[in-house]
């Protein structure tokens, strides 16, 4: 295991954070949340940028508080709104990141940001959202880390700029033993790139499942008030009033496409489970 | 912590406007006089290393932009190890500016030919590498704990002392305090006002590292 979060309590005055979250070796693990949903307390707590209030987290299996240097330097690191200052340049951060990580790969990194077109020679402050955005990914990927913790990494970033930071994730992952936590509010950038998600709204995991099951197993019913009635609700997860009667999320599609033949069963995305999970109501 | 150093390295050079404004003001002092006394070499040394002891504390500044401060401590550095870089590289700073100042200076006197009163500018150097520690000392913690707001400190924490000297001053003059016997005092004991000068400054560099290592381990971002 990666990382291991035990019942973790984040106590502020008008937020709580309730976690239980683990990321496996040779898996992506995706935080999908609304802003302010708690998901860069999360990180925080793994990276011991803040106390915890209750709890346990073991990363690489150790007490996080207690990371060795070469632990450290096995985690590579995106944090949203956050990286190196604005006044320097790609190559101070060169030099930076060659006196503080013994792995870094100088040539590697130069290739990838000539391939980006990130310029070499100009402070950060001039980069655009996405340059910034991609030099942190480059960034967190440049010395050879087991473990990439990846809080929002492509905001603010276009569609294809995103596919370009995906794919260099799905590479990273090609050599075994490695994983990623990451954090996103754009469900869609997910749905391709994690085996598992974490839903998390208002300080808590509200749903945890494999990407397969989110996407090949829910579904949203679309129920006329009489199929209402009568539908078994054995399965139904959440369920919100519509101007046609009820929309119920269920995690057993082919139950009730099979029992239900006459009724609308959509096939849900990310977003919908979301929406239905946070918005509708629980039975 | 080579890391963090070699950070400070890249970003010290945003100061360059600073150190071009030393050498200005030094040929100002230089070629705009006809005589060059210790008085006005002594206004360089202080200038250099009063600026230069600001440096450090500004550096943490540049830290804190694009909420960077948040990222260094992700990184593979113990807070312990940011603190007592920022103490070193605040030393090598007044040393490094010092020793550039006295080269613009010593050049200067030779170029100029000034008879100048050598063991009186060791004594202004001296006095103000004390100074400049102690505004490193005063400073840093803040800094560090309350971030941009201690530039609104500063102008109060000067002020203050300056009202403290003043009213001192005005007291003394009143009650016709006599401070020639303290002057005396410390003209018969040299040696022993330098290291005691020394252990007291040295005492409160080390109590100033501790606890802006306290603020920063308790720090959360």
């Amino acid at each position: 295991m990666l990382v291991d979060m035990n019942n973790i309590e984040k106590v502020y005055t008008k937020f709580h954070l309730k976690c239980n979250l683990q990321v496996k070796e040779n898996g992506i693990t995706g935080l999908i949340g609304q802003n302010g949903a708690g998901k860069s307390t999360t990180f925080k707590a793994i990276l011991n940028l803040i106390s915890v209030d209750a709890g346990a987290i073991q990363v690489f299996g150790k007490d996080y508080k207690n990371l060795s240097r070469d632990d450290r330097e096995n985690i590579g690191i995106v944090l949203s709104e956050s990286g190196f200052s604005n006044y320097l340049c790609i190559n101070d951060v060169v030099k930076i990141m060659k006196s503080t990580y013994r792995r870094f790969d100088e040539a590697g990194f130069i290739q990838r940001c000539e391939k980006f077109r990130l310029p070499m020679k100009d402070k950060i402050k001039t980069f655009s959202t996405g340059m910034k955005a991609k030099l942190k990914i480059l960034v967190a990927i440049s010395h050879d880390a087991d473990l990439l913790i990846l809080d929002e990494p492509t905001a603010g970033l276009d569609v294809v700029a995103r596919d370009g930071i995906l794919d260099i994730l799905r590479e990273y992952m090609l050599v075994e033993n490695r994983g990623i936590l990451i954090s996103s509010h754009i469900a869609t950038d997910l749905e391709g790139l994690c085996d598992d998600i974490y839903l998390i709204d208002d300080g808590n995991i509200i749903l945890h499942e494999d990407t397969d099951v989110l996407l090949n197993e829910y579904g949203l019913i679309k129920a006329g008030e009489d199929t209402y009635k009568n539908l078994d609700k054995r399965h139904i997860l959440s369920i919100k009033k519509e101007s046609y009667g009820y929309s119920c999320l269920t995690n057993q599609k082919q139950f009730y496409m099979e029992n239900y033949p006459d009724t609308v069963i959509e096939k849900t995305g990310i977003d919908e489970v979301i929406y239905m999970t946070v918005k509708g109501e629980k039975l | 912590m080579k890391g963090l150093f070699v950070k400070d390295l890249c970003l010290v050079r945003e100061f360059k406007k600073f150190f071009l404004v030393i050498v200005l003001v030094a040929l100002f002092m230089f070629f705009g006089n006809s005589h060059v006394t210790t008085q006005s070499l002594a206004f360089i040394i202080f200038y250099v290393a009063m600026m230069s002891a600001m440096i450090p504390c500004n550096l943490v500044a540049y830290d804190e932009d694009n909420h960077g401060m948040t990222f260094l401590m992700a990184l593979p550095f113990q807070r312990k190890q940011y603190v007592i870089e920022k103490y070193l590289f605040s030393i090598l700073t007044i040393v490094g500016s010092s020793l550039a100042g006295f080269v613009v200076i010593a050049v200067g006197i030779l170029i100029k030919q000034a008879d100048i009163e050598w063991k009186a500018v060791g004594a202004v150097y001296l006095v103000a590498f004390v100074m400049a520690i102690l505004i490193i000392s005063l400073f840093m913690p803040l800094r560090i704990k309350f971030g941009e707001k201690v530039n609104v400190m500063i102008i109060i924490i000067c002020f203050t002392i300056g009202g403290i000297g003043y009213v001192m001053n005005s007291i003394a003059k009143k009650t016709d305090v006599d401070v020639s016997g303290l002057i005396q005092f410390v003209k018969g004991h040299v040696s022993f006002v330098v290291v005691l000068t020394a252990i007291i400054i040295l005492l409160l560099f080390a109590l100033s590292v501790y606890i802006s290592e306290r603020i920063l381990i308790k720090k959360e971002y």
